[in-house]
């Protein structure tokens, strides 16, 4: 904690800022970019977020409070900035949310960044049939072994809302592959 | 008795190596089911030792960008936003005004007796009052009932029929 504090004093520092910046990165651009990447599955797609993300981070870090964790505050620029580029790529191609994350994972298997299994790829296609708020949950939760007291900070929804979300999400993911299996 | 001589008077046996194999043996099962929750998602072998460079290249650009789009102090961005609004003003002065005056002109008195007597006559008082909501009818003196009273008692009707 105090080593997250001094961090943040060296990032708020014109004088330090930038190398500050650079231990940021160091310790937190695989984290990001992997929560990046599960929400909009194509490579390029998560690069150009995540660079934006950071560059953000780098703008704001005076606005940072300290409210929450550093790390809680840089996951939800993340987040937000992987929704909202999702969104409008959405309504660029004049589909709905869910049809584009069932195309995108449809496509997986032609992707070069992709070498998952047969099961892999099946789990994907049924998270992509989620609701958005339950996709994220699912993913933080089930992936990347998140708490649900940091979940509740990132996400800014209560830690019973996220439990539910993340129950109904396993109900549906579990339904939506044995229905697969049986196929 | 030990727990040591216990286990010798088992007979059991384990292979040899077994203990210290137990460590590596443990770590490949882990790796294995952390392997399983893996998403399958890969990236090129280079990509995040170039995303630092990548992105600390992008700030420095904008920094010298920001520099350079100032005029004064204040970024272009506000000049031109200052510029567009007065451009917009003095488009709406020389234009929108005119149009509205020529117009106005334009329109004779037969055509708006036409409209008063065709068109305005499709609304009732209801939809006038909707309308017009900020006139209040009740306030105006020359609807007060006395004032019409001694209009009527004052004006002969023929004549009244005449000049209407």
């Amino acid at each position: 904690m105090d080593s997250e504090k001094q961090l943040i004093r060296a990032l708020k520092n014109e004088a330090t800022k930038q190398r500050a910046f650079k231990t940021l990165l160091a310790e937190y651009k695989e984290r990001l970019y992997w929560h990046i990447r599960k929400i909009v599955i194509i490579h390029e797609d998560a690069d150009d977020i995540l660079q934006n993300t950071f560059i953000k981070i780098f703008k704001n870090i005076n606005t940072f409070k300290a409210k929450s964790k550093l790390y809680s505050w840089m996951y939800r620029i993340a987040t937000n900035e992987a929704i909202t580029f999702i969104n409008k790529k959405a309504k660029k191609q004049q589909i709905s949310l869910e049809q584009l994350q069932q195309d995108t994972v449809q496509n997986l298997q032609a992707d070069v960044y992709f070498n998952g299994s047969e099961i892999q790829l099946r789990l994907q296609q049924a998270i992509a049939k989620l609701p958005q708020k339950q996709r994220l949950v699912f993913n933080m939760k089930y992936f990347d072994e998140i708490k649900y007291e940091d979940m509740s900070e990132i996400l800014e929804t209560s830690v019973g809302a996220l439990k539910a979300s993340y129950h109904h999400a396993v109900k549906k993911i579990e339904a939506e592959l044995k229905t697969n299996l049986t196929d | 008795m030990s727990k040591q001589n216990k286990y010798k008077t088992t007979g059991f046996q384990i292979p040899k190596g077994y203990f210290s194999d137990f460590q590596k043996n443990i770590a490949k099962k882990t790796e294995a089911i952390h392997k399983q929750k893996a998403t399958g998602f890969s990236v090129s072998a280079d990509y995040f030792s170039t995303l630092d460079d990548a992105i600390l290249n992008k700030i420095t650009k904008k920094k010298t960008a920001n520099k350079l789009l100032k005029l004064n102090g204040i970024s272009i961005k506000k000049w031109m936003a200052v510029a567009a609004t007065v451009l917009i003003l003095i488009t709406l002065w020389f234009t929108i005004d005119k149009k509205q005056t020529t117009e106005w002109n334009n329109i004779s008195s037969t055509e708006v007796e036409l409209w008063v007597t065709e068109d305005l006559i499709e609304f009732d008082t209801y939809q006038i009052f909707e309308a017009y909501p900020e006139i209040d009818l009740s306030d105006t003196d020359i609807f007060k009932d006395e004032n019409v009273l001694d209009y009527l008692s004052n004006k002969d009707v023929e004549l009244l029929l005449l000049d209407n």
